[in-house]
């Protein structure tokens, strides 16, 4: 990553802070936001990787009926595994890199407010990680306890589940001191003159992210710790025998779990809010009404948590008020997708990369949305829940939401972090292969779910094999067309067209005002907003 | 790829099953209502996008108009979508509350979840006392390994060996619980789905329309072989039914088992065979060398060359904090049977065995809570084993639901206590008295004092001196699976 490295020839008067360690220990030991938001965006990769590879051996094994590659325990353990490393390994940390490299540049600060503790929250990460996919090697193998670690299975568990509970327990860590950090920066440190209401809206979401963050990772770590004891230390929170209740570990989870779908979810919409205008060349719609929808979505996201569970039992009065508060996350969804739209009616479009995965994002993380709304139906979700429609209604959010998302904000920002363009041929290929992949891999599971097929199981009945199939062949499909994704990435640190400071030409905002690469330490002297 | 035949036949593969009961039918219209809508709504809004990506690129010589705020349409396009969701609210909610409306059920059946089968007691209603497990028939080695040929029909993993039979047009209630972890018991053609919790109990219903053979699965997450354990309901005309309800009470009357009968080892040992293959296969495995670590070899284990006292009782209990579970739901013939088989097969040769009565001694229950364990002979048959007096104590009587009336079966057990302190003059007990939670507490705790009062009575009346008895405070517990340990009164040696 020399690319980035401080380049003297950008001398801003400050030289003396550029001695820093080179080699190995420039990556320990960095307080710098440049390179904690690489080592994050680095390591959300790798992980990225190693959940596909799991879920490529799930999409193997169900590729046809019959057991032919897994045996049912070890299926468990991976649906388990992918659902934990994607979300708390893969996406998570992707939004915290962008959050990093991106914050202090778009509001005009020298860095992040606390740059010791940013280097401690990225490497406490690694630990959990090896923690994490260590497990697998722990006598009994990983969790199989599915991501949500439902009590009583969980305490069924072998000693892989300790070691899960615990790098739960690390990357809870690494988020809220992530989260602190954050949100300390955007109040603090914004450059003269930029008001809250003047702030980039990518920076918005971050905001309301963190407090969300903030808010729930302490629940869930209540969750597992209740967890822990019920396993070792005589305790029965959610055993009945001993005066507990399963269904209360569902609340507590839940009450973290459905929060968290949305910290993976608003810093996306804050991507994507950034992209569109740049390439309509028109200055996003309705800022305002972002703003609010985006803090509506979050303060919703509290009370709907109940929705995971309508087959729990619960009164009908329970059922009723989940069901109606959850439609009415619909509302402020929609106002985003509608000021996107309105945001390239009239417009000067031109359709780079970004804003391909930016406009199939919205395209289809709307078909998610839409699944939403009918999962949250309560009659019909108690037919849908824990199939594969659930499954595809996920994934339409989170890959073809959360996770284009992310790769339209590589594409986007990636010149101002090597200082060279991207190859563009290469990175239309990427979009096409992983939209059409994506769909061919997750579409059919709608009908897989409406026809009745549960999630989380290694075999299944004959009548589902072609859908199944299909979706298995979309699946390696879509694995391999991200290694186009990593090929870009390297071409592009190594070299290329040499990028502009204000690489696309109606691009807005604090960081497209410093050179690309962004130099090592930028916006020493606060700029001024007007 | 199959095309699926028989009780698939008619069903699309691209959308929910064909309905058989009326619930289903209304989940099936609001999902086609909504699809319709969201259809709609996507049509219109993508329209607009892709004609904007058609119409205004740079390419076409487009100039970006600068605007980037309206109110009027910023309103209206939050106050219209409100109004949708009205509209689909409106139907939903009244379909939710005919969901969970339980009551006046013609037939109360209690659908138990086990890793990994359901079990099914008639409760109520034409069929009472009736008692099945649906296994899955499905043979092992189709799905291990088998030619895709011979996975060709229909009901390939959605098959019992006994299943659920209920009349056609009844009003059926599904009491779900589990005796392990949590399962959900999921028949799509009825849209009935709901999670079996253990130690509660949580109810459903469905009335089916048509007979047929409906299959489902378990729809939560239950461990291994979570895929391996579907549901079968055969609903059938009323009168087929009747012949089924009276077939199965010839038959449950037929075997009822004689529990004082002794076997010899050749019987235990097939019997065992028998309940070793339906309860214990899927993770000790047929080779008795279990899929390691999680599930533990029994060929040369500890355990089942051990104490056998300490085998039977890890059968009949489970282990906590493992993947084993109590097996308390097997008869004492089964238990005896696969505790003696798995100390006699593969490479074990203890030569000892248990017999029933022994069991039956062991679990307690109604009788005392027999410790230490009676006496357990080698080859030859075990004596049926006495209650010794020392045995006595403690003791715990369980009560009907409601009720403060010592029942007829717990006399026994007074009787032995009665017995042990005319023996022993120098002993006290302690009596307490418990209730489960439900309802309001101090009538629970009342009711549970109205309990161990009837319980010093009856001991007054074996000619006990009340001076020798002490009564503790009641109390309120959670109870386990059908709350029957929250039903107990308790005699204890005095503190």
């Amino acid at each position: 990553m020399s690319s980035i490295a401080h380049d003297p020839a950008h001398g801003h008067g400050h030289d003396d802070h550029a001695h820093h360690p080179t080699g190995i220990m420039r990556w320990i030991a960095t307080t710098n936001h440049k390179d904690i938001g690489t080592l994050y965006l680095w390591f959300s990769f790798i992980m990225f990787l190693s959940g596909g590879v799991m879920a490529l051996t799930i999409r193997a094994e169900l590729f046809q009926p019959g057991l032919q590659i897994v045996q049912p325990e070890f299926f468990n353990q991976l649906t388990t595994m992918h659902g934990l490393v994607m979300v708390f390994g893969a996406i998570m940390p992707a939004f915290v890199g962008f959050a990093n490299w991106q914050i202090p540049l778009m509001i005009g600060a020298p860095d992040m407010a606390f740059a010791r503790m940013n280097n401690w929250s990225f490497w406490l990460l690694p630990v959990a990680a090896i923690l994490l996919i260590g497990s697998f090697f722990a006598p009994g193998g990983a969790s199989a306890a599915g991501w949500t670690l439902y009590a009583p299975l969980s305490v069924q568990m072998g000693m892989g589940m300790d070691m899960l509970i615990f790098a739960v327990h690390i990357m809870g860590a690494s988020s809220i001191m992530g989260a602190i950090n954050i949100v300390t920066t955007i109040l603090n440190m914004r450059a003269p003159g930029m008001t809250l209401m003047k702030m980039p809206l990518f920076c918005w979401t971050w905001l309301i992210t963190a407090y969300l963050l903030i808010a729930v990772m302490p629940v869930l770590a209540g969750a597992v710790t209740m967890l822990l004891t019920d396993r070792h230390f005589g305790t029965s929170f959610f055993n009945a025998a001993g005066g507990g209740d399963p269904v209360l570990y569902q609340h507590v989870f839940w009450f973290f779990g459905h929060p968290e779908v949305y910290i993976m979810i608003l810093p996306a919409f804050g991507i994507i809010s950034q992209i569109i205008p740049t390439f309509a060349r028109k200055p996003l719609f309705g800022y305002a009404s972002m703003v609010y929808a985006t803090a509506s979505i979050a303060i919703l996201s509290f009370i709907v948590w109940a929705h995971h569970m309508f087959t729990t039992g619960m009164p009908a009065a329970g059922q009723l008020f989940f069901m109606y508060a959850t439609m009415l996350i619909a509302v402020p969804t929609g106002v985003k997708v509608f000021n996107w739209i309105a945001t390239m009616w009239k417009g000067s479009l031109t359709f780079e990369t970004p804003m391909l995965f930016a406009v199939g994002f919205i395209f289809v993380f709307t078909i998610g949305g839409f699944t939403g709304l009918i999962c949250a139906i309560t009659p019909i979700d108690v037919q849908i829940q824990d199939t594969y429609y659930v499954v595809a209604h996920f994934h339409y959010v989170l890959v073809a939401g959360s996770l284009f998302a992310l790769f339209a904000g590589a594409y986007y920002w990636i010149p101002k972090w090597t200082g060279h363009m991207y190859d563009e041929g290469l990175g239309k290929l990427h979009f096409w292969c992983s939209m059409v992949f994506f769909n061919v891999t997750f579409f059919p599971m709608h009908f897989l779910g409406l026809a009745g097929m549960p999630r989380r199981i290694p075999d299944y009945a004959v009548q589902f094999t072609d859908f199944n199939a299909i979706a298995s062949v979309g699946a390696f499909g879509f694995g391999f067309s991200q290694l186009i994704f990593l090929v870009i990435v390297l071409k592009c640190i190594k070299g290329g067209k040499k990028a502009a400071a204000r690489v696309w030409d109606s691009a807005d905002g604090l960081e497209w005002t410093v050179p690309s690469p962004a130099p090592y330490h930028t916006f020493e002297t606060a700029p001024v907003v007007k | 790829m199959f095309l699926a035949s028989s009780a698939y036949a008619t069903d699309s593969r691209y959308n929910l099953q064909t309905p058989v009961t009326q619930i289903a039918q209304q989940v099936y219209d609001l999902h086609t209502i909504m699809m319709v809508v969201c259809l709609v709504i996507f049509v219109a809004v993508f329209g607009v996008m892709f004609y904007s990506i058609y119409a205004h690129r740079k390419s076409k010589g487009a100039v970006a108009a600068q605007w980037h705020e309206n109110t009027t349409v910023e309103v209206l396009w939050t106050i219209i979508p409100v109004f949708i969701l009205l509209g689909m609210a409106w139907p939903a909610t009244k379909t939710v509350l005919a969901m969970k409306d339980t009551s006046n059920s013609d037939i109360t059946i209690k659908a138990t979840g086990y890793q990994w089968k359901w079990g099914y007691d008639y409760l109520k209603g034409e069929g009472e006392g009736i008692r099945l497990v649906s296994n899955l028939s499905t043979p092992r080695d189709q799905i291990d390994g088998g030619k895709q040929s011979e996975r060709s029909q229909s009901s390939y993993l959605l098959e019992v060996d006994d299943p659920l039979v209920v009349p056609v047009g009844k009003k059926i209630r599904i009491l779900t619980t589990a005796n392990d972890v949590i399962h959900a018991w999921w028949v799509p053609a009825f849209a009935v789905k709901q999670d079996a919790i253990p130690g509660f109990i949580r109810d459903t219903w469905f009335r089916a329309d048509k007979e047929g053979i409906y299959r489902g699965n378990c729809a939560e997450l239950c461990g291994k072989d979570h895929g391996f354990m579907p549901i079968e309901v055969h609903v059938v005309s009323a009168e087929k039914y009747a012949t089924w309800v009276a077939e199965r009470k010839k038959v449950a009357a037929a075997v009822a088992e004689d529990p004082s009968k002794k076997y010899t080892l050749a019987e235990l040992k097939a019997k065992g065979q028998k309940a070793y293959d339906a309860n214990c296969v899927a993770c000790h495995q047929a080779s008795g060398k279990g899929l390691a670590p999680a599930f533990p070899a029994l060929d040369g284990s500890k355990i089942a060359t051990g104490p056998i006292a300490e085998h039977v009782g890890i059968v009949l209990n489970g282990k906590a904090g493992t993947a084993m579970a109590a097996w308390k739901q097997l008869s004492d013939t089964e238990i005896a049977a696969v505790v003696t088989f798995e100390r006699n097969n593969w490479g074990n040769a203890v030569g000892d065995m248990v017999q029933p009565s022994d069991i039956k001694a062991a679990r307690g229950g109604a009788q005392l809570a027999a410790s230490p364990m009676p006496a357990l002979a080698k080859e030859a048959p075990t004596e049926s084993a006495t209650t010794a007096a020392s045995d006595a104590l403690p003791a715990k009587l369980y009560f009907r639901v409601g009720k403060a009336a010592l029942p007829a079966d717990a006399m026994d057990a007074v009787k032995a206590v009665a017995e042990f302190l005319a023996a022993k003059p120098e002993a006290k007990v302690d009596i307490t008295g418990y209730t489960d939670q439900s309802g309001s507490l101090d009538k629970n705790l009342e009711l549970a004092k109205e309990r161990a009062k009837a319980v010093r009575d009856a001991l007054a009346g074996a000619g006990i001196a009340e001076d020798r008895i002490h009564m503790k405070k009641p109390e309120a517990v959670t109870g386990g699976g059908d709350n029957r340990e929250a039903r107990r009164v308790e005699i204890n040696p005095a503190s």
